[in-house]
């Protein structure tokens, strides 16, 4: 018996058509895997049926019943769970009020503690997880996090479960526990909608799967059927990616890293980069991405870092982190957070890391200010009106445009970029894009970390891919799809530890 | 077992108080009697209350510096109307409170509903309310009917009844705080509102309650203050704002909301400013001492807290990648 | 108080927001004018510097209160560093002669400024705390270096700074220049670039490169400064310098100053210029009310709810204004 299904489910977000009549149906007593690259249209669908978002178009089917639920509590009354990847914990309530902050239950206007405890001592046994409940928030590891918030989503008995991406934060133990926890709402009927980058998963805990690819539906398979490389390609699709940039000679090690050390990891990362190099940085949500890029540029607290570059006389010399980071043109992840001053003008925005090129005993010179200012819009091709608008008005792809090119007026020999397309749409990709290879046509090594296969591939002239378990491994630009999946996928123990740091090591 | 990091929060602060009170009573021959400790509280008890109104708000996140223009034009305005019109006083009392959480009404609203700063909104009503109770005066000193100077000087025992007042009123501030949802949703505001928003908490009407708790509780700490010196006079209740927020500080709540406590928090933290003037009057110290050894005192716990705040932090779990909200872009 | 907690997303103008608040500026302009048609004795050349001299010493320290706010802190110790500095200038006066006793009110002056911004951007420590712990510190030494007594602060100093040149009082001359320079670092200097920046967002400046521990230390030291320079003027035209010359109250007038001017409280967001323009507001209000006759309370009473509408006027009238752009 069908309990839910979606039929011709859209959803545009402006710039971006992010599903297009969709459709997916899951029994009672199934777990549907819903699968997909970055960018393929999971998390929208998914939050359009824990109420998070609303379909432009199309419908959504409870035991038959249309339904359209206008937020996460009316999802909720439902009996449909949303699992967030990023849970909700307030740190400072403890464990057992975090699981009931969503209705706590009173007696007598007081807090009914030992009918909490009990229900939330039920639900943890049951999920076979034995968490403190008195413990606060702000004490809880990723994982526990995690477990907190799907062991509240139970507590409402639910009969449709979203997990998204539950396992990038647990370990071996706790992704069994997870897994048996899935199995026995199954075997209770309930629905499980269970949304993964690993393959390997679908096999352990899927009845059936749902590929997604670009916001449409790109095939359908039950997990008995199928083979690991069969979802690889229906994941990543068999068009071949057009690469718009000649593969060109790398020059001379621009950059030599040996064992670079998080502060907050155990095992370092080796790797060298070449002048006019475009090398793609790549793995799954939660393999460290975007820490080994903050930590080579001090970012992030490192507790090693054996750093080398080349020097104006051809020399490699040693240098630091903080060193690497003033000769770097850096563009973080996240715009907003990390990126721009959003009430200032586009001008302050751009003109921010090249002031001291800009002024002459401290002081700015307007002229030259001016003149740096147009010379980046016009390379950037920044559509803005006038540089004194605050660059909140400007589009997301313009906003990145400006966060990239406030550093080509200091022309810096490295570019670190981390997700430097995220949330923008085809047309804006493309021009930062075109400014990326134009970066590495000038000479700079590009450093890119991206989520993005089509878009590692498409511009990179080396790939680092980042396994699960921090392994690095180094392809050239020719390599497939599928090849970097596995790669990714790999655990720890299907690596040649030995050859770890070596295989790293740049291929002629 | 599992509530002592959560303890160990006050340690440093309630270490602060313990090795002050240690210190005086073996310098001090006087500090350590009962009718010393005892009047001790009796002049913490307006502080203590005034600090249990600001934990409400500072917990929720927010912050009011009108505290002691709020005192004082409540105080004044009973007293008046108990002075002019023979109204009774406890009806005076509940007149004070009543005109107290008025300001706390306006005060909420101007944060809540129009979304104002809330530092420079209650700046702005610490000017204009000081204003309203000058003129309101009419003189220069307001007498209290001689029912309050009775009542201030009552005893349980050794203990006076304001000092015990002030407990009980902590006390059940820390049981709201702890034992009830809507004091369970001021920390989870506090905390964070964003999460707090995911959570369904009422947001809005709780940092209005929490403002007009706040004004309710300042204009109570006022009249037990009055009663305590018999009579108002202009600068009554001045600098009491800057003294209110040290102490709820030096109690362990964050200014950043989220995190404290009214017990024993305020107590600590009312009680190491109070010990502090306290000794060193009775140490003969001179009478300038005590400014700069409370400045000194503040600064110093206040940067164990951040060391020690700092070190917590670090043992967060770093936040995933945020969500993909930049889905939509600005324009 | 950090923008964590008051998370509130007012982003805000530009250094263009000159012109957006011009029409501001001009209401208040016609209202001066309205004033000196008005009320008498208003447009007096005696008054009108009475005015400016008053509003100098609140002004100055406005100034510096301005930048500390614009880069994300507050800074309430202004008035107790400027009545220490003050009096320690005296002191040094005594001994050394005017020119030891200026420069000694400076250094008073950026000494606790330097404590602060060590305080705030060395060891993070909350800044509305850091800065009430020095308020009351600062006054604490100061009471116990006076014991409660005023120095003189002879002729052979307030003399040269309560006096005037050209008929226009020193202490108008030094609070415009002030003003100027204040400025001329927020808008034209690499400085105070790197300033707006970190006040709007402290992450994203630190990526950009920003060395945003400086930036922010520095703040702190040119409001310590400027407390000190404000030190001298109030002290000269006092004639005296003792711990009531910088009553905890005053600071309010610094804050509030700043809040009429249109400077954020949240950081990244309005001019030390402003700040100055909204210490002549208030000091015009005062003077005005007196001149009419306005009882002191009722006085008060204003200045609140002027800070209050002000900033109202600038939440609904200036950041909508921008939404919509």
């Amino acid at each position: 018996m069908t309990v839910l299904s979606a039929r011709g489910v859209s959803k545009a977000f402006p710039g971006v058509q992010a599903l297009s009549e969709v459709g997916l149906g899951a029994e009672s007593g199934e777990v549907v895997g819903v699968l997909g690259v970055n960018g393929a249209g999971k998390s929208t669908l998914m939050s359009i049926l824990g109420g998070l978002v609303h379909a432009d178009d199309g419908e959504i089917l409870l035991d038959g019943a249309p339904i359209s639920p206008q937020d996460p509590a009316a999802a909720a009354r439902l009996g449909i769970a949303l699992i967030h990847q990023e849970p909700s914990i307030s740190p400072t309530m403890t464990v057992l009020e975090n699981l009931f902050a969503t209705s706590f239950p009173t007696r007598h206007g007081l807090l009914d503690r030992s009918s909490m405890r009990e229900r939330a001592n039920r639900v943890l046994d049951h999920m076979g997880v034995t968490l403190d409940l008195d413990e606060p928030g702000s004490q809880l590891s990723q994982a526990q996090r995690q477990l907190v918030e799907i062991a509240r989503a139970l507590l409402a008995n639910p009969r449709v479960v979203i997990f998204d991406e539950p396992t990038s934060s647990l370990d071996d133990n706790e992704r069994q526990a997870l897994f048996s926890l899935i199995r026995e709402l199954k075997d209770g009927g309930a629905v499980v909608l269970y949304i993964t980058h690993f393959i390997d998963e679908v096999f352990t805990v899927c009845d059936r799967v749902v590929v997604l690819r670009d916001g449409r539906n790109a095939g359908e398979v039950g997990t008995q059927e199928v083979t690991h490389d069969d979802l690889i390609r229906l994941i990543v699709g068999d068009e071949v990616v057009e690469r718009p940039r000649d593969s060109r000679i790398a020059g001379e090690t621009a950059l030599r890293v040996r064992d670079l050390r998080a502060a907050d990891s155990e095992y370092g990362w080796s790797f060298d980069l070449a002048e006019g190099e475009i090398v793609g940085l790549w793995g799954l949500l939660g393999s460290g991405r975007s820490t080994l890029l903050r930590c080579l540029i001090g970012l992030h607290p490192t507790a090693e870092a054996e750093l080398e570059v080349r020097d104006a006389t051809g020399a490699m010399v040693a240098t630091t982190p903080r060193a690497l980071f003033r000769r770097s043109g850096y563009v973080p992840e996240d715009r907003h957070r990390q990126g721009l001053a959003l009430s200032l003008s586009v001008r302050a925005n751009l003109t921010i890391s090249a002031l001291g090129s800009l002024a002459r005993l401290g002081w700015v010179s307007s002229a030259e200010e001016a003149a740096a200012v147009t010379h980046a819009i016009q390379a950037g091709g920044i559509k803005v009106a006038s540089s004194e608008r605050p660059v909140s008005v400007l589009s997301g792809g313009n906003q990145q445009k400006v966060v990239l090119n406030r550093h080509i007026i200091r022309e810096p020999r490295f570019w670190m970029l981390d997700e430097p397309t995220r949330g923008l749409d085809v047309g804006a990709r493309g021009e930062v894009h075109d400014s990326i290879a134009a970066m590495a046509d000038a000479g700079a090594t590009v450093l890119m970390v991206t989520s993005d296969v089509d878009e590692l591939l498409q511009l990179s002239d080396r790939v680092l891919v980042l396994s699960r378990h921090g392994d690095l491994t180094s392809r050239s630009a020719g390599v497939e799809k599928d090849e970097l999946m596995r790669l990714a996928q790999a655990s720890r123990s299907e690596t040649v530890l030995a050859s770890r740091s070596e295989t790293v090591a740049r291929e002629a | 077992m599992s509530r002592l990091s959560e303890h160990l929060r006050f340690s440093g602060f309630a270490i602060t108080l313990i090795v002050l009170v240690v210190g005086f009573a073996l310098v001090v021959d006087r500090f350590a009697t009962v009718a010393n400790l005892a009047s001790l509280a009796h002049t913490a008890a307006p502080l203590m209350i005034i600090a249990a109104g600001l934990t409400f708000l500072m917990i929720a996140g927010r912050i009011d510096i009108s505290v002691g223009s709020t005192a004082f034009v409540a105080t004044v305005v009973g007293a008046r109307f108990m002075s002019e019109w023979n109204l009774n006083p406890l009806l005076g009392v509940a007149l004070i409170v009543a005109v107290g959480a008025l300001v706390g009404a306006v005060n909420g609203t101007l944060v809540t509903r129009l979304d104002l700063d809330p530092l420079v909104v209650t700046l702005g009503m610490m000017i204009a309310l000081r204003g309203v109770a000058l003129s309101a005066m009419g003189g220069t000193v307001v007498r209290l009917p001689e029912a309050f100077s009775v009542m201030s000087r009552a005893k349980i025992g050794p203990v006076f009844l304001d000092s015990l007042l002030a407990l009980l009123i902590l006390v059940v501030g820390q049981l709201i705080l702890v034992r009830t949802a809507p004091g369970r949703q001021l920390v989870g505001i506090g905390d964070d509102r964003e999460v707090a928003r995911s959570f369904g908490f009422p947001v809005r009407s709780r940092t209005f309650q929490a403002f007009v708790a706040c004004s309710a509780l300042a204009a109570f700490g006022g009249v037990v203050s009055a009663s305590q010196l018999g009579a108002v006079n202009t600068t009554f209740g001045a600098g009491m704002e800057f003294l209110g927020i040290a102490a709820v500080v030096l109690g362990g709540t964050s200014l950043f909301g989220g995190r404290g406590s009214f017990f024993p928090g305020a107590v600590i933290g009312v009680g190491i400013l109070v010990v502090i003037q306290n000794g060193l009057t009775l140490l003969a110290a001179s009478p300038y001492a005590y400014p700069i050894v409370r400045g000194l005192v503040i600064f110093v716990a206040m940067y164990a807290d951040a060391l020690r705040s700092t070190r917590q932090d670090k043992r967060k779990p770093k936040a995933a990648a945020p969500p993909p909200r930049e889905l939509q872009p600005t324009a | 108080m950090t923008r964590s907690t008051l998370s509130h997303d007012t982003t805000a103008p530009t250094p263009s927001k000159a012109k957006g608040r011009l029409g501001y500026w001009l209401v208040g302009g016609l209202v001066l004018i309205a004033l000196a048609l008005l009320v008498p004795n208003f447009a007096t050349q005696q008054n009108l510097s009475n005015v400016t001299v008053q509003a100098s010493g609140v002004g100055l320290m406005a100034i510096g209160g301005a930048f500390v706010l614009i880069g994300g802190g507050i800074d309430l110790s202004s008035p107790a560093t400027m009545a220490l500095s003050a009096v320690a200038g005296a002191m040094v006066l005594d001994w050394y002669g005017p020119l030891a006793g200026a420069l000694a009110m400076l250094a008073v002056g950026c000494i606790v400024g330097i404590a602060n911004g060590f305080a705030v951007a060395r060891l993070k420590m909350v800044p509305l705390i850091v800065t009430l712990a020095m308020m009351v510190t600062v006054t604490g030494i100061n009471t116990s270096i006076t014991s409660g007594r005023s120095f003189i602060v002879p002729s052979s100093l307030s003399d040269v700074i309560d006096g005037s040149i050209l008929g226009i009082p020193v202490p108008a001359m030094i609070f415009i220049g002030f003003t100027v320079i204040g400025g001329l670092i927020a808008h034209r200097t690499v400085v105070g670039r790197w300033l707006y920046m970190t006040g709007v967002n402290p992450e994203a400046a630190f990526s950009a490169g920003v060395p945003v521990a400086r930036v922010l230390a520095a703040t702190y030291v040119a409001s310590g400064f400027l407390a000190g320079v404000a030190g001298l003027v109030i002290a000269s035209r006092a004639g005296a310098a003792g711990v009531t010359l910088g009553p905890d109250v005053l600071v309010l007038d610094v804050v509030g100053s700043a809040v009429i001017g249109g400077v954020s409280i949240y950081g990244g967001r309005g001019s030390p210029v402003g700040a100055a323009l909204g210490a002549v507001v208030l000091a015009v209000l005062a003077n005005v009310a007196n001149l009419v006759g306005i009882p002191f309370y009722t006085t008060l009473l204003l200045k609140g709810l002027v800070i209050i509408a002000a900033s109202g006027v600038d939440r609904f009238v200036f950041v909508r204004a921008r939404d919509r752009a």
